[in-house]
């Protein structure tokens, strides 16, 4: 017998997405059917857009995933599927096509966490070293976890209103800048030849919180718009630096209280370069090793579905005939 | 703090302070089952009155932005909570996929960006909040239906 060959399933919010990936450590292949382009147009996620796209993406997708790995469906092991949390139309097309594949092939399937499996597209680069520190920054979530093994993860802090991303988001809206807005302040920022004064400010959530707080930066982002109708490149620069600083800030906070030698970065934010670049010089400030998601697997992905399936089935979890969808599925439950 | 009509009450305030009094105030007008739409710009503070607002009635936790996730739903001892939000909408038809419910006698239905379902209920609230000169913060709250308008009248400016 060769590899263990795990084929991951990701339907939880706007990708349909398949992987399979061997020994929760090799992307064996990929495909995805993204909606984004019908979301950039509604400014987000729409709940019955999503499960209709799902719908028609999923089949073609497997057969795309099938046909790069050069793999019949019969040498797959097994199925990891995300089961929560997300939107219940698009979570339940997932699960269920992943249960009667599951039963069609005679393999186990298993359900997992979308927020642990951001944390393990690292485990597609080596596999994970615990204690870790473990930082989700998405769209939907910004989540500080001490990772101290396979299935064992305590949360620290999160954000206690908006998610990194949506500050993001909301902060391309007002600077008339399209969805996503992450890239679109990224791009924006980067135009800036020479650093002006603007600065945005961050929360105190005072001096030994871990949690995060990105509401405050609409309305100042929105007054500074106001103010300074002209500038909007530094407003875009003075907001993803806010965003970078707040993340850096609390992170530090918690190398310090939580004195563990890996930091693990996961989530779409986990692409903004400046991001990465702070990160790293708090690694180095630190003597922590820093790791990343591959480029492409910041955001939503099946293979990182895949890999923390992998380690899920190894420990003996596996998804039952009346388990469904679980739209509200707390991290570490 | 406070002033009213007929058929609305109005409330300003400065500080986090006396936006938890405001608080208060909403947290004892809107009584289940009622629903409570919300309009104002980005950053305004809608989520920020709403998540003063839950605790007052005994919802434990944390009270997050729905933008993304589009409906959080929080249960108290003798209370249900929905925490929408019509931000990421576009057109109507969207809305059928929310599942939003015609309020039981346990539960209330609060939504951000509300203004899309306003013909949905008659018996509501519509909170429109405002920011004004120097940071002061306006909310008028404007009842519509029986129920809503017997407590306004009933309520002590």
């Amino acid at each position: 017998m060769g590899n263990l060959k795990v084929l991951g399933i990701e339907s939880s919010c706007d990708d349909t997405a398949i992987a399979v990936v061997e020994d929760g450590r090799t992307l064996v292949s990929q495909a995805a059917a993204s909606s984004a382009k019908i979301h950039a147009r509604y400014g987000g996620i729409v709940p019955e857009v999503a499960a209709r796209e799902h719908t028609m993406a999923i089949l073609p997708v497997l057969e795309e995933t099938l046909e790069r790995a050069q793999i019949p469906l019969a040498a797959l092991d097994a199925i990891a599927v995300t089961e929560g949390p997300g939107l219940l139309g698009a979570l339940l097309i997932g699960v269920t096509f992943a249960k009667a594949l599951g039963v069609g092939l005679g393999i186990p399937v298993v359900g997992v966490h979308h927020l642990e499996a951001h944390l393990y597209a690292n485990a597609l680069i080596a596999p994970i070293t615990f204690p870790a520190l473990g930082l989700l920054v998405s769209g939907g979530h910004t989540t500080l976890v001490l990772w101290e093994g396979h299935g064992q993860l305590k949360v620290l802090g999160e954000t206690r209103d908006d998610a990194a991303g949506e500050a993001f988001d909301k902060g391309a809206r007002v600077l008339g800048l399209p969805y996503p807005g992450g890239p679109q302040i990224e791009r924006l920022a980067r135009t800036v030849e020479v650093k002006s004064g603007l600065r945005l400010p961050l929360a105190n959530l005072g001096s030994k919180s871990l949690d995060f707080s990105f509401s405050g930066l609409k309305t100042a982002t929105r007054e500074m718009a106001s103010t300074h109708p002209t500038r909007r490149a530094e407003i875009a620069l003075a907001l993803e630096d806010a965003v970078v600083r707040a993340l850096v800030k609390i992170t530090e906070r918690a190398l310090t209280q939580y004195p563990v030698a890996d930091l693990y970065l996961a989530g779409g934010v986990t692409a903004n370069g400046a991001l990465r670049q702070a990160m790293a010089d708090l690694a180095a400030r630190r003597q922590v090793r820093l790791h990343l998601p591959p480029m492409g697997l910041c955001t939503d992905n099946a293979a990182m579905v895949a890999a923390l399936g992998y380690y899920r089935l190894g420990q003996g979890h596996r998804m039952k005939n009346d388990d469904s969808a679980r739209t509200t599925y707390s991290l570490g439950d | 703090m406070s002033s009213k009509d007929k058929s609305t009450i109005t409330f300003r305030w400065h500080n986090l302070y006396e936006m938890g009094r405001v608080a208060e105030a909403c947290a004892r007008l809107w009584r289940p089952p009622t629903v409570v739409l919300f309009e104002g710009d980005l950053g305004v503070g809608k989520t920020s009155l709403i998540q003063a607002v839950l605790p007052m009635w005994g919802v434990p936790g944390r009270v997050k932005s729905p933008t993304f996730d589009l409906v959080h739903m929080y249960e108290a001892s003798s209370i249900t909570v929905y925490h929408a939000d019509l931000y990421r909408i576009n057109q109507a038809d969207e809305l059928d996929a929310l599942d939003l419910p015609e309020p039981r006698p346990h539960e209330i239905l609060l939504v951000e960006w509300g203004a899309w379902i306003r013909d949905w209920y008659r018996e509501r609230w519509d909170a429109l909040l405002a920011m004004e000169s120097d940071g002061l913060r306006v909310l008028r709250l404007q009842a519509h239906g029986t129920e809503p308008l017997q407590r306004v009248a009933e309520w002590e400016a």
